[in-house]
């Protein structure tokens, strides 16, 4: 992956922007080409580039007049806090939806369910979150119904009269542990649009392999004992047929992580969620290229690290899979 | 008997014609077949129904009218009616789709039957490029790709095409890989036939059902990713009709003019809904096959 | 029409003249036809025939765990004289709990991968009424000894241990009475099986465990089908040396199901032969191996070499199984007969007794009073 921002970088944009600031001037210039080995053949500056970000030194954010790493790790609680909401709805409706489908295979909650899935997957994440800023903010408001905020991650002045100790950058965790109830409820308002957006994407997807795995299991011989020990229903669903079904659908979750990834940037922008998609987004109006590039860095490194998750995950629910 | 035919195409086409008759038949494949072709309709029919001009027709005193008789969709903060820009606009959005995978399609099947069927270095290194496309998120590395080539309909066309390629070449080097162990294979070595044409001419047409319906699946998603990122900012340019754009206008009237976001949202919906449905039913369709 | 011998003893389980289709998309399979036979109580009944012949279907039939597209046309399946055709779900599912136990053919599959076979286990343990399981723990107290359902019977604990047991107590008389039943089916280290994936043990053992999982039910019934059939020789004659001993000490009236004629000569007591959906002979085993009357039983035993006979060669039977979308007219067995005439093409024949506890469904011996 360091390869794509390298070769991006270097090769599509001049070397030296990356790690100009406001303040290079001319004469500065071969100090930070030698600095960097930017003269030297590809190799050598690859590996210059290697180690500069396993420093730390991600390049020089001039929009920001930062350095992109310290930028970028700012906006980071934002943006893990939102894809961890997404990721709870998913979790909490894609599941059970999944199951239903399955056991109620071609009946009507299968068809419903089927029908959200395709819906889901068809609709533009930033318009679902103009939306739903519409109905739930605008519409409820003109309709005298309690409303949830249109944007931001919290209201400002409420913060400043009830700030929040940072323990891991997460609102809602936070301010809950900490006994901020206040701020917990508005952090939790803020919240709920921006995650339900991220996330109803990638809710179809999972309901559906969850149902396809599900209805594949169901036909399996061991649900076929469990049935005919006399189990009820329900749970030779839940004891025998669901963890065999999870199995597929977490390998499908570590891939839908990444879509709520590649969403972030929409939604952020859509909601002003200050992570680091918006962030990223922004960079683009003012042709930040090392912002950018940065962004891309640590997504996919998210990436790399849910995976790796996942395939831990893995030897918990399969104890036929040894490391 | 093998020297005979010259291709196994026309086995294929054979095939397809079947499976468009299996097409017709279930219930809501048909529904989304038919609007994915009215919408391919619309596409080629657009500028013929709507006059061009109504882009351009810039006319303060009707801006932001609701949806009325006159107007079915509202007019935008242009004065243009939001109905007949939307219509044009499908045609922009729906060629920039079908370019995309067609492109990305392309790309990404001789790629991946070469380097599957020649293997070697070049197969691995191709694996290994095609990993790191993989461990970024597709919108993001778009989004990087897109501001590194600058504004314009035609990178942003490029952009999503880098990111699709991918996975395209994956699926196909795995059916080559198995396919090119079949005997006829040998056969065809055996006669001496070079190896560009033994891929070409029979190795891609019996290996490409995967990559097709992954095509027809991906239709869907690319539009999505085409007008977000329009939405964003990259591509056309402020008063081309496109989807994307039209709801980046519409967002500062969100709440005075909800009909500017809701129409062109509504569209991109059901031309995505549209194409995933036929996607869906033709992956369906062709699933026994698929098991090769 | 058919009739079976009666008997001094109590029939069990009665299953008259049972129709089953399937509905496929090929078409109808006519896959039972007119089944009928009783399993009387205590006694082991063979249900041989070769694969397809309906007899794993019939197994299914009886428990009620056929798939959505079978449909049961005609016919009765009594249990202890109750009619599982018309039952509900939970009555169902009660009487495979408490009184039908059945075993299947392949012990790979037919566990659940991710959970141990403790779990497995003492799940159906554990379906056991709580007074029961009060009784017996209460029992095991007072006993002091680890004998399992046995000591459970005086009646004097029962009133005493009436009130239910913590969840705790439960799970641990429900631990050891799986430990009992590992160890009835002579599984070495108990405790220790019980903590183990399925896929950690061997096929023989894998299917002692299901074994197990029947036997802790305590059935009156206990269905074998084709236990021994995904199982190395070796392994199988493990498994029906463990039968032999278990059929004698523990296990009630049995309907063993195999198209194997070796396991039946040696654990059965009577035999139904099938073919093809229909039930063509009923006999006492011996008699069976002695006299076989209708002319597919004949092919089978010349088909299968028997130690202790003389060895003249192997005849298979000619022809092949038929096609049960579109069954042959009259006698199913007809177009493969030596001895098939015209009735046989037309009128398909009943099953009758020709003999002391023989019945065969065949034109070659005509009709005779019961």
């Amino acid at each position: 992956m360091t390869f794509i921002t390298f070769v991006l970088s270097q090769v599509l944009l001049d070397p030296v922007s990356l790690y100009m600031t406001e303040r290079t001037r001319e004469a500065d210039i071969p100090l930070l080409i030698a600095h960097y080995h930017l003269n030297d053949p590809w190799p050598i500056r690859y590996v210059v580039y290697l180690r500069s970000l396993l420093t730390g030194d991600w390049g020089y954010s001039r929009s920001l007049s930062q350095p992109v790493l310290g930028a970028l790790m700012g906006r980071f609680p934002a943006t893990v806090e939102l894809a961890i909401a997404a990721g709870l709805w998913i979790v909490a409706l894609g599941i059970p939806l999944g199951i239903i489908s399955a056991v109620r295979n071609n009946r009507l909650p299968d068809h419903v369910s089927r029908l959200i899935a395709l819906i889901g997957v068809s609709t533009p994440v930033f318009w679902l979150g103009l939306l739903l800023q519409l109905v739930f903010f605008y519409f409820f408001q003109q309709w005298g119904l309690p409303y949830l905020p249109s944007g931001g991650r919290y209201d400002v002045t409420l913060m400043l009269q009830h700030p929040v100790t940072n323990i891991t950058g997460l609102l809602v965790f936070d301010s809950l542990v900490t006994g901020n109830f206040i701020m917990a409820q508005d952090a939790l308002a803020h919240l709920i649009l921006p995650s339900f957006a991220l996330g109803f994407v990638d809710l179809g997807v999972i309901m559906r392999i969850m149902r396809s795995s599900m209805l594949e299991v169901l036909r399996q011989d061991y649900v076929t004992l469990a049935r005919s020990k006399g189990l009820p229903e329900r749970v030779v669903i839940l004891r025998h047929a669901l963890k065999n079904a999870m199995i597929p659908t977490v390998t499908v979750g570590g891939i839908a992580v990444a879509t709520l990834l590649a969403g972030a940037p929409l939604t952020e922008t859509v909601f002003a969620w200050p992570g680091m998609g918006r962030l990223a987004v922004a960079a683009i109006g003012t042709n930040d290229a090392p912002l950018i590039m940065g962004f891309t860095l640590i997504t996919s490194l998210m990436l790399v690290l849910v995976n790796l998750t996942v395939d831990i995950l893995y030897a918990f629910l399969d104890p036929r899979i040894k490391y | 008997m093998m020297t005979k035919r010259r291709s196994s195409w026309s086995a294929f086409t054979a095939e397809l014609k079947f499976a468009g008759h299996l097409l017709t038949q279930n219930k809501l494949v048909l529904a989304g077949t038919i609007m994915a072709v009215a919408v391919l309709l619309l596409a080629m029919l657009g500028p013929i129904i709507v006059s061009p001009s109504a882009a351009t027709n810039i006319d303060t005193s009707q801006r932001l009218i609701p949806p009325s008789f006159q107007h079915w969709f509202g007019t935008d903060d242009y004065g243009r009616d939001l109905f007949k820009v939307i219509i044009l606009s499908i045609r922009l959005d729906v060629s920039a789709m079908l370019e995309i995978v067609l492109a990305g399609l392309f790309i990404g099947s001789l790629l991946g039957a070469f380097s599957g069927f020649i293997g070697g270095k070049l197969d691995e290194g191709l694996m290994r490029i095609t990993d790191i496309f993989f461990s970024i998120p597709s919108m993001i590395l778009a989004l990087a790709v897109a501001a590194a080539l600058g504004t314009g309909i035609n990178n942003l066309i490029l952009a999503i095409v880098v990111v699709q390629w991918p996975g395209y070449t994956r699926i196909l080097r795995g059916q080559v890989l198995a396919e090119k162990e079949r005997l006829y294979v040998d056969a065809l070595r055996a006669l001496k036939i070079r190896r560009f044409r033994i891929i070409i001419w029979h190795i891609i047409p019996n290996t490409i059902y995967p990559v097709l319906v992954q095509a027809t699946l991906d239709f869907g998603q690319v539009i999505l990713t085409f007008a977000g990122l329009s939405f964003l900012g990259f591509g056309v340019s402020a008063l081309v009709p496109e989807l994307g754009r039209l709801i980046t206008a519409g967002e500062l009237y969100i709440f005075q003019a909800p009909w500017l976001i809701a129409f062109p949202g509504l569209t991109i919906l059901g031309i995505s809904l549209a194409f995933n449905l036929m996607g869906d039913g033709i992956r369906d369709i062709l699933d026994p096959r698929l098991r090769r | 029409m058919a009739s079976e011998p009666h008997n001094t003893s109590e029939a069990l389980l009665q299953v008259t003249n049972v129709r089953l289709d399937f509905h496929t998309y090929a078409g109808e399979v006519k896959a039972l036809d007119g089944v009928t036979f009783t399993v009387r109580e205590g006694e082991v009944l063979g249900l041989v025939g070769e694969s397809g012949c309906g007899k794993s279907v019939t197994a299914s039939a009886i428990v009620g765990l056929l798939p959505e597209n079978a449909h049961v046309s005609e016919g009765e399946i009594l249990l202890e004289g109750q009619n599982l055709r018309n039952i509900s779900h939970k009555e169902m599912r009660d009487i495979r709990a408490h009184k039908v136990a059945m075993v299947f053919q392949d012990p790979t599959t037919f566990l659940n991968p991710v959970l141990t076979i403790g779990k497995q286990l003492e799940e159906v343990v554990l379906l056991t009424t709580p007074e029961r399981l009060a009784e017996i723990a209460a029992a095991t107290k007072a006993s002091k000894d680890l004998k399992g359902e046995e000591s459970a019977k005086t009646t004097e604990e029962k009133t005493q241990a009436s009130s239910k047991l913590s969840r705790f107590e439960r799970k641990k008389v429900a631990r050891a009475l799986s430990v009992d039943v590992l160890n009835q089916v002579r599984l070495p280290d108990p405790d220790r099986i019980l903590r183990q994936y399925p896929h950690e043990l061997s096929g023989g053992m894998r299917q002692r465990c299901m074994i197990a999982m029947a036997l802790a039910r305590n059935p009156i019934l206990f269905i074998a089908d084709e236990i021994t059939t995904a199982l190395d020789v070796t392994v199988q004659a493990q498994i029906l040396e463990l039968l032999r001993e278990l059929k004698h000490k523990v296990l009630g009236s049995t309907l063993l199901i195999t198209h194997d004629l070796g396991v039946v000569a040696e654990l059965c007591d009577r035999v139904a032969v099938m073919y093809a959906g229909n039930i063509v002979e009923i006999a006492e085993v011996n008699e069976l191996f002695a006299n076989p009357l209708h002319p597919y039983t004949q092919g089978l035993m010349r088909a299968v070499p028997i130690i202790g006979r003389p060895l003249a060669g192997l005849e298979p039977i000619q022809g092949s199984v038929p096609d049960l979308i579109h069954p042959p007219a009259g006698c199913r067995f007809h177009p493969r007969c030596p001895f098939a005439f015209e009735k046989c093409k037309i009128e398909k024949p009943p099953l009758i007794q020709r003999g002391e506890g023989h019945s065969v469904a065949c034109h070659l011996y005509g009709e005779k009073k019961p």
